[in-house]
């Protein structure tokens, strides 16, 4: 173990006192926990828990409930084939293999299973990038296939043939329940001594002399030797109440979901003009992406555009975009009963890889987000940073995701 | 962007009715949108002609009442879009977008200056062991099938819920030929009533409505009980046998019934004022958020008025004259200024029919404690098929709110997205943790409101 102490406290003024929450989790300034990491998605939930199970004094805050913000709004896909080449990949394989144990390991059904995903193509352009790209996964162990229009009009019959060339295939990716996953990993970090809060704010986060004290948070100021943020697109502003100008930028992404439906859609779906996509668009870009939820609900995506604002709101002009590229794709859904929309800023950033590990400037300060497919690097970001905080992990390859490479 | 409207009135139950009524007079141009094929909510229900039912239950009073309404719609600058949804609505530059669903050859975009939401209430739902067996259904539903389509829900049907609703109900099904075995109110018997002598005088119509449906009770033989419930409903497949007792405690008695019709009241329908973004706020008389209006009905949205049963459970009377008034206001905004004297008028009379409502709500109160009936093997969420106990579950692992039991249980998010559970679920969190419903959040209904096809949603028609 190797903890950075908490250093004396910086607040002075210390008039407001936390207000404890029901169970009496009142850390403050005089009860300090050693770690505080800020989002509860998939990534701040997922790390607070492995701190606990290192023994590490650790406090998760969430502005809301529990996976509320991207790490809910998604289709729960493990998926590889879209992974960024390098480190990505390597770390993405890594991660794919706890998932197999992953309910075991928590004693909670996550919900996962294997259903297989299909990159769609429609173009030769996006046949030549696919071609590469099923090549370098197959060099890389992965049982991608390149299929021919027959042979992914036959995986799933509701696909319109007439736009479709083919599809990168890999039958071993699979889906999981995100909120589940959310919530076994704050329950069982609950076991092993992580404390909670959500519903609470961080409103800065305290730097003095070079490295991280603390946070203010809408419940009263926590001192920590460790900051990590996990706050996906709402990571901007964190950052800058440190001083640290992180490069997270996201689109307003926008997405609905059917009725519950006889079995339509075995594979998640995505089509390859996501990776033709130009960056930086202002105007809102529609892609088509499907995933069936075993209980049969069919989640479509997704209307993208790129803002500066936080909003979760639904627009008018996003649904019937979504809703004609998915009947474009699949004309069986053109009468099935839409009951749902959901719109959430998702982070990304330019170069299309995360923000992972020390800023540089603050010591004690880790970010952990904008990590593109999030689910499937979700337990081995986890242990990571867990290991950064305590001395566990030093990789130097790590650098090539410092949350400070891009100012 | 389609071109801008005057005014839209979304629902036309008498809240609506009168507001375009009141609008009409005042020389603005109306758009009325309603969900059903044929206008007048379900106070004033049209029996659809294909449905020649043998003797469809007659209502005259409600008829007369109706019928100047009615002639409203057929003013020049009326335009009526029936059977259409509304699934959400858009604050805009200039005014709100709505989107609408309906039948080939109607707008499925409209943007108006101004926009009335009249969108009524529905049975309130009240969970207990055996509710979902068939054989159970809303007093409003019973209420329907015996008034406009002829038919009768069962044979021996029992009523159980609160409130004078129940004794039409009653009135109906006995004089349609059904047994009813009992009417079970949840509340005592209301001896404060005379209390509100002064409140209720004038109200003649309603007080004989009254009088008529206990007469056809006593002389059918049916007893009114106080203070009982069914506290759980047996059958195999089909309600065949009630348990019914006081809410707490007591003796317990099984009827033998094939049919249960729960009349515990309504609860507003304010999905797509939420989804608009009007503030809403906790009542914790009518157990609903509610959406917050000015003296002129206007919400926290300028320009968007919600009245009727849709903003607070009033009745009929009260929808119509709150239509009335937020009519005037959006008159008003839009340059059509009327008479001081039609605004008083209108003010005296929400007035009055309004203190008449808070004597029904005084005496026949939503029962509060129907909670204790609840088993873990109760179904809450019905669409995804929910029970009590996995809700516990997820609470005492450390869900508290209800948008956090909603996402890790999936209650609330199917078909219905928790019309019918979010306050039964609300109130078992809040019961669970023994916190204040209001503190546990509410949940934003997303568009859209109501399930569309998803070619639906597109704005031209395919």
């Amino acid at each position: 173990m190797n903890l950075t102490p908490p250093p004396p406290s910086p607040d002075k003024g210390g008039k407001e006192l936390p207000p404890l929450s029901a169970k009496g989790e009142g850390w403050g300034v005089s009860a300090s926990p050693d770690a505080i990491v800020i989002g509860g998605g998939l990534i701040g939930s997922s790390i607070a828990y492995h701190l606990a199970r290192a023994g590490v004094r650790a406090l998760l805050i969430e502005q809301g409930d529990l996976a509320s913000g991207a790490s809910g709004a998604n289709f729960g896909n493990v998926q590889v084939e879209d992974a960024e080449f390098g480190l990505s990949l390597e770390l993405t394989l890594r991660s794919y293999a706890r998932f197999a144990s992953l309910s075991a390991e928590l004693d909670y059904d996550v919900g996962y299973r294997k259903t297989g995903n299909l990159l769609l193509i429609e173009n030769v352009h996006q046949w030549e990038m696919m071609k590469q790209r099923a090549a370098r996964l197959q060099a890389a162990g992965v049982r991608a296939a390149l299929l021919d229009r027959e042979e992914t009009c036959r995986l799933e019959l509701s696909l319109a043939p007439d736009s479709i060339l083919g599809a990168l295939y890999n039958p071993n990716e699979g889906t999981l329940n995100p909120f589940k996953l959310v919530h076994a990993y704050a329950l069982r970090g609950r076991d092993a001594g992580l404390t909670v809060w959500t519903h609470a704010r961080v409103t800065g986060i305290k730097v003095r002399g070079g490295r991280v004290t603390g946070v203010a948070t809408s419940r009263g100021p926590v001192s920590a030797g460790w900051v990590i943020v996990a706050a996906g697109a709402w990571s901007r502003e964190l950052g800058q109440t440190a001083g640290v100008t992180l490069p997270v930028e996201w689109v307003h992404g926008e997405a609905l979901i059917t009725e519950v439906l006889p079995p339509t859609a075995r594979n998640a779906m995505t089509t390859a003009a996501f990776f033709e996509a130009t960056e930086g668009a202002q105007e809102q870009s529609v892609g088509f992406c499907l995933r069936q939820r075993p209980d049969g609900n069919i989640m479509l995506g997704e209307a993208a555009r790129v803002t500066r604002r936080l909003s979760r709101d639904s627009t008018p002009t996003a649904l019937p975009a979504v809703a004609a590229e998915a009947r474009r794709w699949l004309p069986t859904l053109r009468r099935a009963s839409v009951i749902r929309s959901w719109a959430i800023p998702v982070a990304f950033v330019a170069d299309s890889r995360p923000l992972l590990g020390p800023t540089g400037e603050s010591a004690g300060l880790l970010v952990a987000t904008a990590l593109k497919s999030t689910i499937i690097l979700t337990p081995l970001v986890g242990e990571l940073v867990a290991g950064m905080v305590t001395g566990a992990v030093s990789d130097p390859r790590l650098a090539e995701f410092s949350p400070t490479r891009i100012v | 962007m389609p071109d801008l409207i005057e005014l839209a009135i979304v629902g036309a139950g008498p809240a609506g009715l009168a507001a375009t009524a009141e609008a009409g007079d005042h020389g603005v141009p109306v758009t009325l949108i309603d969900v059903f094929p044929r206008p007048g909510g379900q106070y004033f229900k049209q029996t659809p002609p294909e449905l020649t039912s043998p003797a469809p239950a007659k209502d005259s009073a409600a008829d007369s009442h109706a019928r100047p309404l009615f002639e409203g719609l057929s003013r020049a600058d009326v335009q009526v879009i029936s059977d259409t949804a509304v699934w959400g609505v858009f604050p805009e530059e200039g005014g709100y977008l709505l989107c609408l669903y309906g039948p080939g050859g109607m707008p499925r975009r409209l943007l108006a200056k101004k926009v009335i939401l009249a969108p009524g209430a529905h049975d309130r739902p009240v969970p207990f062991p055996g509710w979902t067996l068939p054989g159970v259904l809303t007093a409003g539903a019973a209420l329907n099938l015996v008034k406009h389509q002829g038919l009768l829900p069962g044979r021996r049907i029992l009523l159980s819920g609160t409130g004078p609703l129940q004794l039409v109900l009653a009135r109906h099904l006995i004089d349609a030929g059904a047994g009813v075995v009992a009417v079970l109110d949840a509340n005592p018997f209301p001896w404060r009533a005379w209390r509100h002598t002064p409140a209720a005088w004038g109200q003649w119509e309603r007080l004989g409505e009254g009088w008529v449906a206990w007469r056809t009770m006593r002389k059918a033989g049916t007893p009114l009980r106080w203070e009982r419930v069914v506290r759980r409903a047996e059958g195999d497949g089909q309600v065949e046998r009630a348990v019914i007792g006081p809410v707490v405690g007591g003796a317990r008695e099984t009827l033998e019934v094939d049919t249960i019709c729960l009349g515990h009241g309504f609860t507003p329908s304010v999905q797509l004022a939420r989804q608009a973004g009007c503030e809403h706020r906790y009542d914790p008389g009518q157990r609903t958020y509610l959406p917050v209006r000015d003296d002129s009905l206007q919400t926290s949205l300028p320009g968007l008025f919600v009245v009727g049963d849709g903003a607070g459970i009033g009745g009929k009377d009260v929808a119509q004259w709150e239509g009335r008034l937020a009519a005037l206001a959006a008159a008003r905004q839009l340059g059509r200024t009327g008479t001081p004297e039609r605004l008083s008028a209108v003010r005296r009379e929400l007035d009055r029919q309004r203190r008449f409502a808070a004597v029904l709500l005084d005496l026949f109160p939503a029962a509060a404690s129907l909670g204790d009936l609840l088993t873990d093997d109760t179904v809450l969420c019905r669409c995804e098929e929910i029970t009590v106990g996995e809700i516990r579950r997820v609470i005492a692992e450390g869900a508290e709110t209800l948008n956090a039991v909603r996402m890790v249980t999936r209650a609330g998010m199917g078909r219905c997205q928790g019309r019918m559970c979010g306050g039964p679920v609300s109130e078992l969190l809040a019961r669970t943790l023994n916190r204040p419903v209001e503190a546990l959040g509410q949940v934003t209904p997303r568009p859209p409101v109501v399930p569309v096809p998803l070619e639906g949603l597109l704005e031209e028609e395919a």
